[in-house]
């Protein structure tokens, strides 16, 4: 046709993984559909003829503030797969469910580090993803302000972080044709606000306190990959 | 499928189309067309492209199929049966988006409550939508004065398209959230704001036009209306390629069919989705008066817009014969109803 022109995807991933307790019969299979992402989202992509030519996928675990202190937030750096494969098994296999005292966590506040990720802008079409786990409610943001490790450069409220997320109109810290939010969590407060007021947002609800078991992993492996 | 007119003048010379599944059985794009005596020449063309990303709902009571999947083809079978109701139909009235949307509407709700169970997870989110696609369609009638009128009918991304002497010209308006043209949305990737769908507002947009003397005393001015999804323009380099794969496929063809066939070929190498295209043909009289119509246009867009990028990565050289081609893809021709 005259052209060698081809259309490059660079894709983030940004798995924010809630790791109280309450996660404990669950977070094995929440690990275990992160493992498998990355093969089962190339298998489908090949499946339909898109390449991929550069995928990340960072690593946000979250808990409670108050309750559990330095333990309260595990971020990582991207991991370039597959060449950082083994890194990204250890550091999701490290990932364990613990602490979190009493619902609500401290979920927006992972959310806030993953939007705010160094996303790459590389590539003729990028995608930004997140893709949340969790069986809570979150606390109002800021409500762990007192904490001695809460982070200074957090978003002061959810009106701010709905900044960072942004709009149409006012970029935030995403690009707003490539970035998609996938939640599978409860329909509680704090992740339904989201899916009230953020655009590029997909919620596949779960109940409260279970449910994540229910989880359609390839429903979700098929949203992001049709998105692409 | 190929078909040419040979028992009524008004109808269209020729109609050609041709669709391609990234994933065998899985494919989320349909078209459907029908010129019909009966209708006084009066037919239609069009495409649908099932949203993949907001229709990843899977119906256990429909195979399992998606809803995307689901979509396309259902819509497909709607505008069929709407085409086909006696005394039905297109009218080219100013009124055929009007009843073609709540036809739609009724169709797909039906559906969706025949298939859809309580499951043990709800989804939300401005992503989601129940059985969602893209429409593109263009109703058209040549006239006993040589003119054709054309009434083209879009929700989405899905486009449809004038190809004359002068060029391609886009002729509907993608349905974007952000401000793109085609080649900006090359790169940019802008989300749908509108698509037809079972559970939330839509709307079926109508643009209506007067393609002057098609036939007349000094002779015919061959044109080619195309609907197209994204799969057959969203991957290629900028605007002008879809123009040259089209001629390009014409050109080195012998046959409607054998043309049909070049265009899947074509879009099998290039496209990183399913697409459907489907073209009607009106003023060329047979295939090889249309190749030979369409053949110094081939050549001359070939020189200008195709040959200075091949073995050429500069993006700024394409954005630059982009500026020079885009006036001419954006042309608009006599707005009128019959």
């Amino acid at each position: 046709m005259g052209s060698n022109f081809k259309a490059t995807y660079h894709v983030d991933l940004v798995f924010v993984i809630d790791a109280t307790g309450s996660m404990t019969d669950l977070i094995d299979l929440v690990k275990t559909n992160a493992l498998n992402f990355y093969p089962d989202l190339m298998r489908v992509m090949e499946e339909k003829k898109k390449v991929i030519d550069s995928l990340r996928i960072k690593v946000v675990a979250f808990r409670d503030y108050i309750e559990d202190r330095e333990d309260a937030m595990l971020r990582t750096n991207f991991f370039t797969l597959p060449e950082d494969d083994m890194v990204f098994r250890d550091t999701v296999n490290s990932i364990e469910a613990f602490g979190g005292g009493d619902e609500p966590e401290d979920g927006l506040e992972a959310l806030a580090f993953a939007i705010r990720s160094k996303w790459s802008d590389g590539g003729v079409k990028r995608r930004q993803i997140i893709v949340v786990w969790s069986d809570a409610s979150t606390h109002p943001l800021g409500y762990a302000r007192g904490a001695s490790n809460y982070p200074k450069s957090m978003a002061v409220s959810f009106d701010e972080l709905t900044k960072w997320w942004g709009d149409r109109r006012d970029g935030g810290y995403m690009e707003d044709n490539a970035k998609r939010l996938i939640m599978y969590t409860p329909d509680v407060p704090g992740w339904s606000d989201i899916t009230k007021t953020w655009n590029n947002v997909i919620h596949f609800m779960s109940e409260a306190g279970r449910g994540l078991e229910e989880a359609d992993y390839h429903q979700i492996i098929n949203a992001i990959a049709n998105s692409i | 499928m190929s078909l040419r007119a040979q028992t009524e003048d008004l109808l269209p010379d020729l109609v050609v189309c041709a669709s391609k599944e990234r994933v065998k059985g899985a494919g989320e794009d349909a078209f459907a067309l029908q010129y019909s005596d009966s209708k006084h020449g009066t037919g239609y063309v069009a495409v649908f492209d099932g949203c993949g990303g907001m229709g990843a709902q899977k119906y256990a009571k429909a195979k399992n199929q998606s809803g995307a999947r689901l979509a396309s083809n259902i819509a497909a079978d709607i505008v069929d049966r709407f085409y086909a109701m006696p005394n039905g139909g297109f009218f080219l009235d100013g009124k055929d988006a009007e009843r073609l949307e709540k036809e739609l509407k009724k169709g797909l709700l039906t559906v969706k409550e025949a298939i859809s169970e309580k499951s043990a997870f709800k989804i939300g989110g401005d992503l989601f939508r129940e059985l969602p696609t893209t429409m593109s369609l263009i109703v058209s009638k040549l006239g006993k004065d040589g003119n054709l009128y054309c009434e083209y009918l879009w929700a989405g991304d899905s486009r449809g398209f004038v190809l004359d002497q002068e060029g391609i010209c886009q002729i509907t308006e993608d349905d974007l959230e952000s401000d793109e043209d085609a080649y900006s949305n090359l790169h940019n990737d802008a989300r749908l704001s509108n698509v037809v769908n079972a559970d939330r507002a839509f709307t079926i947009h109508e643009k209506a036009l007067k393609l002057e003397n098609i036939i007349s005393e000094n002779g015919t001015k061959p044109t080619m209306l195309i609907t197209a999804t994204d799969g057959c323009f969203g991957y290629l380099r900028t605007p002008m390629h879809f123009q040259h794969l089209i001629l390009n496929t014409l050109m080195r063809s012998t046959t409607e069919k054998a043309w049909e066939q070049s265009l899947i070929a074509e879009l099998d190498k290039v496209a990183g989705d399913d697409c459907a295209i489907t073209i009607a043909i009106y003023g060329c009289q047979d295939f090889e008066t249309c190749k030979r119509q369409f053949t110094k246009l081939y050549g001359m867009h070939n020189t200008m817009y195709i040959k200075p990028l091949v073995n050429e990565e500069d993006e700024s050289k394409a954005a630059a014969l982009w500026e020079k081609f885009k006036p001419s893809y954006y042309r608009k021709y006599v707005q009128k109803r019959r």
